[in-house]
């Protein structure tokens, strides 16, 4: 079966000639759930826009290959990355308030994602606020209206609009309270359950990567050090990997 | 935010939860002056006070949610811990550089990177200079807003544990705001829970989790019993 | 940048050159070639009363952008003052400041800077007090600006929390965040009150005969366009080379001083 993401060697460095991600090889299988979490500053964003084709220009794949469902996207052109955007791949941002037009009010933003994905606006809309728990209101309100939880949930109704093969979540709950985080993790669960999509989970938070996937990757410096079960990270031979585990295990444990 | 009232006691650490947009960062700023209440008044001692004026500005100390931010580029570490020394006038003129360097060195920031400034540290090292100039101030209490929020997952064991010790050593009198009850665990003796701008529950710590009875408290209290990692390395607690 | 301040160097050379060469005085009036091109003698020929061009344009530099440096000058020291105080101080204080600078920023520059002009005679030095009464409110504005979003960072309170002294406080945490983009904004501003101040010499009321000053010059050479074009077009290129030169330095200064860095994710 063709993994929907597999990277193979794949290697972005400045022109200066420092690696940013260096050698990347992973393969995620279509439907499954996978975490990246890794420290700040060692490329977990970045590898998030690589899979997206946002790497901006001086930076671009300097060696290996990216495959999305099989097809190299290696020198792949921007008109080409923007039919994959949305249909194939979709990414939700650290910051919604961002990831969202501030001048346009929810309503029409939703349509546009309707008609990208050949949906009925009428029909679709209203089931996913429904299934996200936002009330009709939302779609009348403009981004700055909404707090950011909200916001991050309008993002998911986007991704079950679009219903995109791989699901890109990077930091969404961070800068959230801890219950709105919870409330948001599970959403997310429901979207990829109900939609079969691929995620790939992106966050420096042990905890919140627990809520939605088993399998984990950890990055350090540009590389990934661990690839394997969340339970099993404590025995895990990179230091990285194993002082997340302890990390993780000593903040939850109970006095 | 309306009728709030609130006590934290001599060498008392006090957690203070609740969901962003509560008021927790705005109770916590009105404290040292960032924020003016409308009415009502803060007491120091017993005796009123002016947060952020006189000698209030020194006894209350603040750490901000994000320590990189906090701290001056133009200034270095030391340059930092003797702006509060200097400022405040404490201790002897040829002492404070000495001095200085005691506090950084205390809180674990080696010689070698007190010459340095916050952009050349790390997010847990700069929380450590902040502390080191609130502490060098000689508060009374120092609020923190979100000590953990904007450290790296990581980094976050090690910030508590300096917590512990520091209040170990100094007993000083600590408000912690946080949005997330685990933490606190190892820190505060009693929880404040603030709801829609109202101190719903007030109880120490060992009891909050069989008899905190708000509902948002008792929501708190779910987010606990998420278990822990299995099998990763033996949990020997922090506070042990 | 490189390239503007090269040119700001060549002119300050040149300036030095002028003083010292034996080229004839920018006074000397030689009536036996008026209007002469540009020849051995006359390097870049003559004017209508047959002084030397090179020479004139050579004792214009100090004149010239010796004026809009002072105007500058003038300029930074009201606006400096007056929008520190108004950013810093707020409220009511801050309310009155700002609609002073409002009252004069409501009229057009050029007719307040000619309306100072007409009240003190025309004069050099009139034409510099002139353009620095219009020129102010502006920049006064551009610095509180700077100085508000200064004084909310973080540290700058954190700063005052943590024991400094209001004064320490502006001087070593307010002020430093706002010279950089200043440094910028004064530079991109010197090159237009440059120009300022030579439309009033054109028009006649700036720099006065027999003083020799770039837009003077070319408000001489007007007359004689047709059959004297080296006359006109010599000071011309002085002015374009000189806001050329400001203006690139404004800009490296800001590309020099922006701290965002490309590879940020």
């Amino acid at each position: 079966m063709v993994s929907a993401i597999s990277l193979r060697n794949l290697t972005v460095a400045t022109p200066q000639g420092q690696f940013l991600l260096n050698k990347l090889n992973f393969d995620l299988a279509k439907g499954e759930r996978v975490g990246l979490i890794g420290a700040s500053g060692s490329g977990k964003s970045l590898t998030a826009a690589m899979l997206c084709g946002l790497l901006r220009p001086p930076l671009s794949m300097t060696s290996g290959d990216l495959y999305l469902n099989g097809i190299s996207m290696r020198g792949a052109r921007p008109s080409h990355w923007r039919c994959h955007r949305g249909r194939n791949v979709f990414q939700i941002f650290q910051s919604p308030a961002s990831a969202l037009t501030p001048a346009r009010r929810i309503g029409p933003q939703l349509e546009e994602a309707a008609r990208i994905a050949g949906a009925l606006a009428r029909e679709v809309i209203p089931k996913v606020m429904d299934k996200l728990a936002l009330s009709p209101n939302v779609v009348r309100q403009f981004p700055y209206q909404l707090s950011g939880g909200m916001k991050q949930r309008v993002l998911i109704a986007m991704a079950l609009i679009l219903r995109p093969a791989v699901l890109i979540a990077d930091e969404p709950t961070t800068g959230l309270d801890i219950l709105t985080e919870l409330d948001i993790l599970s959403a997310l669960n429901d979207a990829v359950t109900e939609t079969g999509a691929t995620l790939l989970f992106i966050s420096h938070d042990l905890h919140a990567v627990q809520e939605v996937a088993d399998r984990v990757l950890v990055m350090q410096s540009g590389e990934i050090v661990e690839d394997g079960s969340i339970k099993t990270l404590g025995q895990s031979g990179a230091p990285a990997a194993r002082l997340l585990a302890e990390a993780a295990n000593r903040l939850r444990s109970p006095c | 935010m309306r009728n709030i009232g609130l006590t934290v006691g001599q060498g008392e650490v006090v957690g203070l939860i609740g969901r962003s947009g509560a008021g927790k960062s705005t109770l916590a700023r009105c404290l040292v002056g960032l924020e003016k209440p409308s009415t009502g008044d803060i007491r120091l001692n017993g005796a009123s006070i002016v947060p952020g004026k006189g000698t209030a500005r020194r006894q209350l100390q603040y750490l901000w949610q994000d320590p990189v931010q906090s701290l001056s580029p133009y200034l270095s570490a030391h340059g930092a811990v003797m702006e509060a020394l200097n400022g405040f006038s404490i201790g002897s003129p040829n002492s404070r550089k000495s001095s200085a360097s005691a506090y950084l060195n205390d809180l674990g920031v080696t010689p070698d990177m007190q010459g340095r400034r916050p952009h050349a540290l790390s997010g847990g090292q700069c929380q450590r200079v902040a502390l080191a100039r609130a502490i060098a101030a000689d508060p009374q209490v120092l609020i923190l807003d979100e000590p953990l929020s904007a450290l790296d997952f990581s980094t976050r064991v090690q910030a508590i544990e300096l917590l512990q010790k520091l209040h170990r050593e100094t007993g000083l009198a600590m408000l912690i705001v946080s949005h997330d009850l685990a933490p606190l665990r190892h820190l505060a003796s009693r929880i404040l829970v603030l709801d829609d701008a109202q101190i719903v529950e007030d109880i120490r710590m060992e009891h909050f989790a069989e008899r905190a009875a708000h509902k948002l408290s008792r929501a708190y209290v779910r987010t606990l019993t998420a278990e822990p990692t299995a099998d990763s390395i033996d949990g020997n607690s922090i506070s042990d | 940048m490189t390239f503007g301040i090269f040119l700001l160097f060549g002119f300050a050379i040149l300036a030095l050159a002028g003083g010292t060469s034996n080229l004839p005085p920018p006074e000397k009036m030689d009536l036996l070639s008026r209007l002469a091109g540009p020849s051995e003698r006359h390097l870049l020929g003559t004017d209508h009363l047959g002084r030397d061009l090179l020479s004139r344009l050579l004792a214009a530099i100090p004149v010239s952008l010796g004026a809009a440096l002072k105007t500058m000058a003038a300029i930074l020291a009201i606006a400096l003052p007056w929008g520190l105080i108004s950013g810093l101080a707020g409220g009511r204080t801050d309310m009155v400041m700002m609609r002073l600078a409002d009252i004069v920023m409501a009229f057009p520059t050029l007719v307040l800077a000619l309306a100072v002009i007409g009240f003190m005679g025309a004069s050099l030095e009139a034409s510099i007090i002139g353009v620095a009464v219009a020129w102010w409110p502006s920049n006064a504005r551009l610095i509180r600006a700077l100085v508000l979003s200064a004084n909310e960072r973080d540290f700058v309170k954190a700063s005052y929390l943590a024991g400094a002294s209001r004064r320490r406080v502006i001087f070593r945490h307010v002020l430093p965040q706002i010279l950089p983009p200043l440094a910028v904004i004064v530079s991109l501003e010197t090159a237009s009150v440059l120009l300022a101040l030579s439309s009033l010499s054109f028009l006649g009321i700036g720099a006065q005969p027999p003083m020799p000053e770039w837009g003077a010059m070319l408000n001489e050479a007007r007359p004689f366009f047709a059959h004297a074009p080296h006359m006109l077009i010599a000071p011309g290129l002085a002015v374009v080379c000189a806001v050329l030169a400001f203006n690139l330095v404004g800009e490296g200064l800001r590309d020099l001083l922006d701290k965002r860095r490309p590879y940020q994710w």
